[in-house]
């Protein structure tokens, strides 16, 4: 398993470093510019990272990664477990960021924050864990899952849609945020966010094919 | 120079004294080519009785043939009887007198030739003149041949 | 000894296309050719044997272990050339080489380094960048580095000019030496195996139709004209028969049957002639069940 985590992250070295040299760029505007805020360096991070992995997951789509993986004697076990790192691992370090940046503006730092930065870490990784957990199930070659498949997509779409909705609108914005930066929320997603990694592993070991 | 050279490696490499030409080309299936080549260098004595043919699957690997093609070759050779082999050993030129030889050779001959002397007589060829074509051959090919030994 | 692959019964279903049951078994020291049309589920049994799809029935194993996903320790013991060769493209082939070697514990870097000196290999190249003969022969370091005991080849010399086939075959030839390994060749290209294959195996439409010693296929089958006045003639053991008025020709796939009946017919100007494998493969799959009997 380790050489492969390592093979992946060396081979996108060059992109997360120029992921993460946009992501630190986004921190300077963000210390530096009085009217930026915590919450809009957290979206900017978000959306590098999803950008970012759209990029590197496109990538190995197109390389057959899985299909490299699948002629090699190890367990399937193992390349979900790689999967499940590598996305956990690089949004660790983009959390590591907010950190940083709460330590340049500590006048920011709320009773709940610490509970956000837990409760946002695990929304995004079970958000992108739900895209492989689609990917995994489009090989699964029978109508039934497929159905299902593209219900779990739309699902999570709209679900991004509606958070941004109501992220928009000032009125709801504070009470949502102080609800979510809490405790139980955080927790409760974190433990969401394992179940989600187990079915994506489970799915990825039911694959019918590892051609692609 | 450079040529001679490698035939000479060659040599070394195969063991036993033994150089094979096959070919795709020929009508001839390549376990005869091999059958026919080792009988003949058993016949004219260049290999000798007790000397250690290569292994199958050396041999195949040699003369990049299936191992199946030269297994049927020396089992075919070993129905003759012009080789045995040996539990662990491998495959070994038998003992045959010089006379079993020649009886070999000369019925191998009759057998080659036969049916073409038969089509020959039934086109209509006089006997004296099929000798004569047989004379005319060993004419020009004999004296590449050398003596017989 | 383990045999290097038994299938039994193994079934694959597509919407319109049905693999098997599949009844197949290769000794170690055997090379196995495997031949039949396009589409008739070659590359499907080799995705197969190497576990990158799973099958509807049946079972498979390798050097007598099961496919089991997660004991994937019968994987080391495979060469795999598939019909697409996958690599981290952006990496050079020396890198693609190197991340491989840490999976299989027979790996032996000079033993790649020889190859790749010997198939004129450009290593240092990013894999995207180089063709798709180059990238064919970097697939086939990456399966022969590792000495494994089981190669499994899909058309494996398709974009390698005549040079580099030639040297390929002869590392297969030297690769079947200790007489341990097993190749499974699935191929076009005939001539490519007409020495190296032991054995023979055709698939037609997802069924195997024969399994023979490739020797007894060339020793059996022969081309045969002669001349036999009448119509309505009978000869057993052909596969075709053309004639016009006295001359016939024959394709028999039992030489000696049909000799010998020509001869109790009393048959004129009788020429035989040797069938090359293509030409007996071309027989075979269009001649439908009756032309030979599979054994599996």
């Amino acid at each position: 398993m380790w050489p492969i985590l390592k093979a992946e992250f060396r081979y996108s070295r060059d992109a997360l470093i120029l992921t993460y040299t946009i992501a630190v760029l986004f921190l300077i505007a963000a210390v530096l510019i009085e009217s930026w805020g915590f919450y809009n360096f957290m979206w900017n991070t978000t959306i590098t990272y999803f950008i970012f992995m759209g990029i590197v997951g496109a990538s190995g789509i197109n390389e057959k990664r899985y299909r490299l993986y699948t002629v090699l004697p190890v367990r399937p076990k193992e390349f979900a477990v790689v999967d499940t790192l590598y996305v956990l691992i690089v949004q660790l370090g983009m959390s590591g960021l907010w950190v940083l940046y709460l330590l340049f503006k500590p006048d920011e730092i709320m009773p709940g924050t610490l509970w956000l930065i837990v409760a946002n870490n695990a929304l995004i990784l079970i958000i992108i864990t739900m895209f492989g957990v689609h990917y995994h199930a489009g090989f699964f070659e029978t109508k039934r899952y497929k159905r299902l498949n593209w219900i779990l997509l739309l699902a999570v779409i709209a679900g991004i849609v509606a958070w941004f909705q109501v992220g928009n609108s000032r009125s709801t914005i504070r009470p949502l945020w102080q609800y979510y930066s809490s405790a139980p929320v955080a927790v409760a997603l974190v433990l969401v966010w394992i179940g989600v990694t187990a079915l994506s592993c489970e799915v990825f070991r039911r694959r019918k094919s590892y051609l692609a | 120079m450079t040529y001679i050279q490698n035939v000479q490696q060659e040599q070394v490499r195969s063991g036993a004294s033994m150089l094979l030409t096959l070919t795709d080309l020929s009508a001839e299936p390549l376990q005869s080519q091999i059958i026919r080549q080792i009988r003949a260098s058993i016949l004219a004595g260049e290999l000798e009785a007790g000397a250690n043919l290569p292994s199958i699957r050396a041999l195949a690997t040699e003369q990049r043939v299936s191992v199946i093609t030269v297994q049927r070759a020396y089992e075919s050779l070993e129905r003759e009887g012009l080789i045995h082999s040996r539990r662990g050993k491998g495959f070994f030129v038998s003992e045959l007198r010089n006379q079993e030889k020649k009886e070999m050779a000369r019925q191998r001959l009759e057998e080659n030739i036969g049916p073409h002397i038969m089509s020959a007589l039934s086109e209509g060829m006089r006997i004296q003149d099929i000798k004569a074509v047989v004379d005319s051959v060993l004419k020009h090919n004999g004296a590449k041949q050398g003596v017989t030994k | 000894m383990t045999a290097a692959f038994s299938m039994r019964d193994l079934v694959k279903k597509y919407p319109d296309f049905q693999l098997g049951p599949l009844n197949l078994v290769l000794e170690p020291g055997t090379v196995l050719g495997y031949i039949g049309p396009n589409g008739s589920g070659k590359t499907t049994t080799m995705h197969l044997l190497m576990g990158l799809i799973k099958a509807d029935d049946g079972t498979a194993e390798i050097c007598g272990y099961a496919q089991d996903p997660d004991e994937p320790a019968w994987k080391a013991d495979i060469g795999y050339v598939g019909d697409e060769q996958v690599f981290y493209e952006y990496w050079s082939g020396e890198k693609n080489l190197e991340f491989l070697s840490q999976f299989y514990p027979t790996w032996s870097n000079p033993r790649a380094a020889a190859l790749a000196k010997r198939f004129d290999v450009p290593l240092k190249k990013p894999v995207r960048e180089l063709s798709k003969g180059n990238r064919v022969k970097l697939a086939l370091i990456g399966a022969l580095a590792h000495t494994p005991r089981l190669l499994l080849l899909d058309e494996p010399t398709s974009g390698l000019d005549p040079v580099v086939r030639s040297e390929f075959l002869d590392v297969l030839f030297e690769y079947m030496e200790s007489g341990e390994t097993a190749i499974f060749y699935s191929t076009h290209i005939l001539s490519d195996i007409s020495r190296l294959a032991d054995e023979l195996a055709l698939i037609d439409n997802g069924r195997l139709k024969l399994r023979r010693a490739k020797d007894d296929l060339t020793d059996r089958w022969c081309k045969i004209s002669f001349q036999l006045p009448g119509n309505n003639i009978r000869l057993p053991g052909i596969a075709t028969h053309r004639h016009e008025g006295r001359d016939h020709q024959v394709v028999s796939f039992d030489r000696e049957m049909t000799l010998r009946h020509l001869g109790v017919l009393g048959a004129e100007n009788v020429e035989e002639h040797r069938m090359g494998i293509d030409e007996i493969a071309v027989q075979i799959l269009k001649g439908g069940d009756n032309v030979a009997d599979p054994q599996s």
